[in-house]
């Protein structure tokens, strides 16, 4: 039995800050800007916490999770753009549909031993930019869709400050780590750990690791989608290039390693730290520099395989069982 | 007559293409059958390969064809160095860190070429570009030729080193069975920084040859990076002679999708051909082959 608290209150306490400081956000922190940054954090700590639900719970890498990401995107502004349709109706749509592509990409792979998973999702990557380049008539082609200005409203997710978005994106963040605490403390969440400790034992223990891999997956890539559907009427565009993008799949795997994949609020931590430095250096550097941003991505995770595998939240968990004497 | 004639010249350029798709693969297949490790930096490696032709062509004015021995030594140097300091640590991690290992470096590798050459497309400039070969009718571009005539010669010297060299021996003996390698006094540290080596450098050398065709960008790996796990994954993970025949076999299949699609497609078929044979692969198909052709060879 893992993670029993210090105490039920103090815990409980701590979750109450913790939602408090999230939800009062946009009264502390005044500027729009803030809030926007804001909204990125909860919408990728979301789909980051969706990721680390295969990616960390069972180590199975996807390298593909953007195609969710944007299946989810583009369900909402062509609902919006094309169709004149509510964006709440894409969001179902979405989900749909990522969990069609993850199926067809479990289906082979997770009877497989291996490398074929993290190879078979880095392939799906330029396929579907190729199909959101060239099926113009869906997709817009290469200039992408635009969401006309539609009255603001709960109904099309357009508002004229950020502010209420990030409550919407603050709510899906939270149901999200909600649903990766329950998996983590589910029997489904023991048996993704067991495969990810050893696969082979695992398997005499009677683990349907196909069956357990499986289930992982369509949750995390329906989580992927709804983030990504929410990104698109954020946005109010998308083309090919911010669908698609391997920045995305990037961010996704390290906001988790940095915060700790193997906790259920490891991704989100991690989508924390690094999206408002992110915004910060990008701001700083540009032209060629713009580049050495992305350089430090690359450095930060072979330091943090070689040196720290278990992020931020391996740290912490030491420092907390020298306090404590427990195990977080 | 006509249809046969364009269905034949596409063949032709499939193989030409073909070859070189084995040349860029092979390293990536080496690599993994040696250490059991995938190099999703492989695409990286092969852009690297590219700038340092590019940078020799330009500030030397030297040929990328005949610098490309040079690229490859240099590239052997390089990833020996990266063996050694990155994949060494993590040889025995799980997988997830190896994965992450090599992404990083791809990373780093792609943004480094940015930082210094910014994020454009630039190509150079030989004096054979407009040049065409004829045979039977057909038509070939020189710079392909000569792509595939390098390709087939490394395929040959690399068979020459695996088979009758002693350390090509000991590094098929370590692909094998490692503990029993290190049993027969084969150090498998040592066997991992040549193969590692000799994967990048294999793949340096081809991003050499490739260039007096194709245009060169910082993250021009990732175009590459369907194409090369699908020649691996197709000629069976680890099998240098499958990748071989698999390149072969992705060049002529995209090459003949261009007689139907339009040639910004032509990466689709490729993808389903490499979703196919996973299938296949997970039903146990191709195993059933091999070993049915295997029988066979024995009655």
């Amino acid at each position: 039995m893992r993670s029993l608290p210090t105490s039920r209150p103090w815990r409980i306490a701590f979750y109450l800050v913790a939602l408090a400081a999230l939800f009062l956000a946009p009264v502390y922190l005044q500027s729009s800007y803030s809030v926007r940054i804001l909204v990125l954090v909860c919408l990728f700590g979301a789909a980051s916490t969706g990721w680390n639900l295969i990616g960390g719970y069972a180590n199975q890498i996807s390298l593909g999770h953007t195609v969710f990401f944007g299946i989810g995107a583009y369900a909402t502004v062509i609902f919006q753009g094309t169709l004149g349709l509510s964006p709440w109706l894409a969001i179902p749509t979405g989900i749909v549909l990522a969990v069609i592509v993850a199926l067809l990409i479990g289906w082979p792979t997770f009877q497989l031993s291996g490398h074929y998973f993290a190879l078979a999702t880095l392939a799906l990557l330029p396929v579907f930019h190729i199909i959101a380049t060239y099926w113009e008539d869906l997709t817009g082609g290469s200039v992408g869709i635009s969401v006309p200005i539609l009255p603001s409203g709960l109904d099309t997710l357009q508002f004229d400050t950020p502010t209420p978005f990030f409550y919407i994106a603050a709510v899906l963040l939270v149901l999200v780590m909600i649903l990766a605490r329950w998996v983590r403390q589910s029997v489904l969440g023991l048996q993704l750990d067991a495969i990810r400790l050893n696969p082979q034992a695992s398997t005499l223990a009677g683990v349907n690791q196909f069956r357990a891999k499986m289930k992982a997956l369509v949750m995390s890539a329906a989580v992927v989608a709804v983030a990504g559907s929410l990104y698109g009427a954020f946005l109010q565009f998308m083309d090919p290039d911010t669908a698609f993008s391997w920045n995305t799949t990037l961010n996704l795997v390290l906001f988790a390693m940095v915060g700790g994949v193997r906790f259920w609020w490891g991704p989100a931590l991690g989508a924390l730290i690094l999206i408002p430095f992110g915004e910060f250096a990008s701001a700083q550097l540009t032209g060629n520099l713009a580049a050495l941003g992305q350089l430090a991505y690359g450095v930060l995770l072979i330091l943090l395989v070689l040196f720290q595998p278990r992020g931020i939240g391996g740290l912490f968990s030491i420092v907390w069982q020298k306090a404590t004497g427990r195990k977080l | 007559m006509d249809i046969l004639n364009h269905v034949a010249q596409s063949v032709a350029n499939g193989l030409l293409i073909g070859s070189v798709y084995a040349l860029i693969s092979v390293g990536l297949t080496l690599i993994f059958g040696v250490m059991n490790i995938v190099n999703f930096a492989h695409g990286e490696f092969l852009m690297v390969g590219m700038f340092g032709a590019y940078f020799a062509s330009t500030a030397f004015g030297l040929d990328p064809l005949w610098i490309a021995p040079l690229i490859g030594i240099a590239g052997f140097l390089l990833g020996a160095l990266v063996e050694r300091t990155i994949i060494e640590p993590i040889i025995k991690a799980p997988q997830s860190a190896q994965i992450i290992a090599t992404v990083g470096l791809g990373i780093i590798l792609a943004n480094g070429a940015a930082a210094i050459f910014g994020n454009n497309f630039l190509s150079v400039k030989t004096p054979y570009q407009g040049e065409t070969f004829s045979l039977f009718g057909l038509h070939f571009a020189a710079t392909f030729v000569y792509a595939a005539a390098y390709a087939v010669v490394m395929a040959v010297l690399l068979a020459l080193f695996l088979n009758k060299t002693r350390f090509g021996k000991a590094m098929r003996a370590t692909a094998q069975n490692r503990g029993a390698a290190q049993l027969l006094g084969i150090d498998p540290k040592r066997m991992y920084m040549v193969a590692f080596g000799l994967g990048v450098a294999l793949v340096t050398l081809a991003g050499s040859v490739i260039l007096p065709y194709t245009l060169v960008y910082p993250f021009i790996g990732q175009q590459y990076v369907l194409i090369m796990f699908t020649v691996v994954v197709l000629g069976g993970l680890g099998s240098i002679r499958g990748a071989i025949i698999a390149g072969l076999v992705v060049g002529v299949i995209q090459s003949l999708s261009t007689l139907l699609l339009p040639s910004e497609l032509q990466n689709l078929p490729v993808f389903i051909v490499f979703f196919i044979a996973l299938v296949l692969i997970s039903g146990g198909v191709l195993s059933r082959v091999r070993n049915a052709s295997v029988k066979l060879k024995r009655s």
